[in-house]
């Protein structure tokens, strides 16, 4: 399997270049990072003092004031806080199997590269999980210069196989604030949506990336038999009379995914195997700092 | 080297092209290609008709090609030709012929000579030896089928192609088809003198003739004595047979049914002709009385049929349609007599099994075209050939059933 050269990454990070990554929720953590946090925590810029009351930190007291004062008020400033960011990618056989080569997984990997760059960008710890038929490949969020590097090396190192479940991975995800999930939805889809709006109840925010290969959308019959890569006992005939079948029935089905996802509240965004991924970064960005889905 | 049935190599090169096409075409799955998306197609048939560049399975191929090779060779019958043999005999031997008569018939060939012996059926055998003990019948119309399919086969390359018949032309040789199968083959037909003992002797006695009192019939029978007719014989001029006469004919007596209609006046002479011997006198024929049935054994001069002869029984039932004048003394003549004679003893050959041939059969029908080359003689290979493919056949089975068992 190829994978994009070091030079792509190079190229992709390039282009990438000063694109911001808006949370699109306040996050709720402490760091201090380039997003507007939900609570008014003890930043350096003060825009106000209040009485102390019963209740406040103590370590939020303006002690200097105390001192010269002898009365007790509390600093108040709006926080800046991190958003740490997971990128859940599909490694499942389908992803790197079709008509068209592995264009799918090097797209996700192109993408999960990016989506890194940009969330090191804005200071926001970046981690990722690979689901493949070997188990999981963890990366767990961490705002080091050498994430993207890391992550380059991680992606470059696993080949896609089997047919895992991502829903398990999203259980008991602790200090994270986003969840991009790259993945073609053949997989544990509804299990999948259920956990993601489990997350988003929680107030996480999820981007769903729904990759499709262009050999996908327009078929081109032939004599042959498809086989599912994850399921080799489903074998359909490949055949010419069958395209107008095909294209209902996978229309429908990015539909479905689609108006479901939007339903839970996540944002939805389809991505051609060969769209140009700096412009597929772009768009996610986009779509994951306004609202509804994007195609 | 020549084929009894030429044919059957040219459906054996049909069958070789069907099994070289039917192991071009290949029903399998076409190439799989790796889809994420297949479940979105439609179910439908996996596999397809493709045609091979190279016929596939080759063993199981020539393992067939060669049952069906061997299966055509072994039914068009392959001869030998061996240095000049100039005549070539088929003997068309009657089955029902006594042993001894066709053993004697059987003499006459040589071992290029072919025989088509024949009953109900007729077979093929090369060779003078006896296919079995004598049948009850026989029908020519068998033989004559037989020879007509094989007779340009076997006439091919030969210099003289002869065809001798030795039957006893008994009542049931003859059929109606007989004549036109004997006009589909070219040849003359020799027929080969037959001496059979009869089965019996024939005892002889007076003519029995239930009549009235003035029957001119009565008085010729009573002219012939008792050493003409055989013994029993009844003739009965009534218009009805009785129960009596018919017991008669059922247990071995000859019984003469001819009804004594009288022609009033002077009627025309006509002929009327049993055997050899023909009558002529004033008389005429009867189309009152009923019909009669059986082979005819009497002629009137424009070939209609003035008498039958039936085998009932062991016994033999004669009809006459003819009506004589109510006065003359025509039936005492000696023609009179000698006909009667011949028609009272015209189931004696029944009895004594031998008949004369009918005259169509002899001269052929046609000029042959007979090729003048060798003669050729055939090899009694066929079977083994048959059997051979046969067995590669169970053999093919056998395999084919362990393989996907």
């Amino acid at each position: 399997m190829a994978a994009p050269g070091r030079h792509e990454y190079g190229a992709l990070l390039d282009a990438l270049r000063g694109v911001r990554w808006t949370a699109r929720l306040r996050p709720r953590t402490t760091n201090v990072g380039a997003h507007t946090a939900k609570r008014i925590g003890p930043n350096v810029e003060v825009t106000e003092y209040r009485p102390y009351r019963q209740g406040d930190d103590p370590r939020r007291l303006d002690w200097k004031l105390l001192a010269r004062t002898d009365r007790a008020y509390v600093r108040l400033a709006p926080d800046i806080a991190t958003s740490p960011t997971l990128l859940l990618l599909d490694g499942s056989a389908s992803m790197g199997a079709g008509l068209g080569g592995d264009t799918k997984w090097r797209q996700a990997r192109m993408l999960c590269v990016g989506l890194a760059a940009v969330g090191r960008g804005a200071t926001d710890p970046v981690g990722l999980v690979i689901a493949h038929g070997d188990g999981a490949r963890w990366l767990v969020p961490r705002a080091r210069g050498d994430v993207v590097r890391e992550m380059i090396r991680v992606v470059d190192d696993v080949n896609p196989d089997g047919a895992p479940p991502l829903a398990p991975l999203l259980e008991g995800m602790r200090g994270v604030e986003r969840v991009v999930i790259v993945s073609d939805l053949l997989g544990d889809a509804d299990a999948l949506l259920s956990r993601g709006a489990s997350l988003i109840a929680r107030g996480i925010e999820v981007i769903v990336v729904h990759l499709v290969a262009r050999a996908e959308l327009s078929l081109v019959g032939e004599r042959a038999v498809a086989v599912d890569p994850e399921n080799a006992t489903l074998r359909r005939p490949l055949l010419r009379s069958a395209q107008r079948a095909y294209d209902s029935a996978f229309t429908a089905f990015r539909s479905t995914m689609r108006n479901r996802w939007f339903a839970t509240g996540a944002r939805y965004v389809e991505i051609v195997d060969d769209q140009a991924p700096a412009d597929a970064v772009r768009k996610l960005v986009r779509a994951a700092a306004g609202t509804g889905a994007v195609a | 080297m020549t084929w009894l049935l030429p044919w059957a190599l040219g459906a054996g090169a049909l069958g070789l092209l069907g099994v070289l096409a039917a192991h071009m075409l290949s029903r399998q799955q076409p190439r799989a290609l790796a889809l994420a998306t297949a479940r979105f197609l439609p179910s439908g048939m996996l596999e397809a008709t493709t045609v091979q560049k190279v016929p596939t399975d080759r063993w199981w191929m020539l393992l067939r090609m060669l049952i069906l090779a061997l299966l055509a060779i072994g039914v068009a019958t392959p001869m030998l030709t061996p240095s000049q043999v100039p005549t070539r005999t088929v003997l068309l031997l009657d089955r029902s012929l006594p042993l001894d008569a066709q053993r004697a018939a059987t003499a006459i060939l040589t071992p290029a000579d072919v025989m088509v012996a024949y009953d109900t059926t007729a077979m093929l055998r090369f060779g003078a030896e006896l296919p079995g003990s004598p049948s009850r019948d026989a029908h020519l119309s068998a033989g004559l089928a037989k020879l007509a399919r094989v007779r340009d086969s076997l006439a091919k390359g030969t210099a003289q192609f002869r065809i001798v018949l030795a039957s006893r032309f008994s009542s049931r040789t003859l059929d109606p088809v007989t004549q036109a199968l004997r006009a589909m083959i070219p040849d003359s037909i020799s027929v080969l003198p037959i001496a059979v003992q009869p089965d019996t002797a024939i005892a002889r006695g007076r003519i029995t003739v239930h009549a009235a009192g003035d029957d001119p019939i009565a008085a010729t029978a009573l002219l012939l004595g008792d050493s003409v007719a055989p013994a029993g014989m009844v003739i009965q001029r009534g218009v009805a047979l009785t129960a009596a006469d018919t017991s008669a004919a059922r247990n071995g007596a000859t019984v003469v049914w001819w009804p004594a209609r009288t022609v009033p006046g002077s009627p025309a002479l006509q002929a009327l002709t049993v055997g050899v011997s023909t009558w002529i006198a004033p008389m005429a024929r009867d189309t009152a009385s009923g019909p009669v049935t059986g082979r005819p054994i009497g002629w009137w001069a424009d070939a209609a049929v003035a008498a039958r002869a039936d085998s009932i029984g062991t016994g033999c039932l004669i009809g006459v349609r003819a009506a004589l004048p109510s006065a003359g003394d025509q039936t005492l003549s000696l023609a009179a007599q000698a006909w009667l004679a011949s028609l009272v003893t015209s189931c004696d050959r029944d009895r004594s099994g031998v008949h004369l041939p009918p005259a169509w059969l002899s001269p052929p029908p046609r000029v042959a075209d007979t090729p003048i080359s060798q003669t050729i003689v055939t090899s009694a290979q066929a079977p083994w050939f048959i059997g051979a493919a046969l067995a590669l056949a169970f053999v093919e089975l056998f395999l084919r059933l362990r393989k996907r068992g």
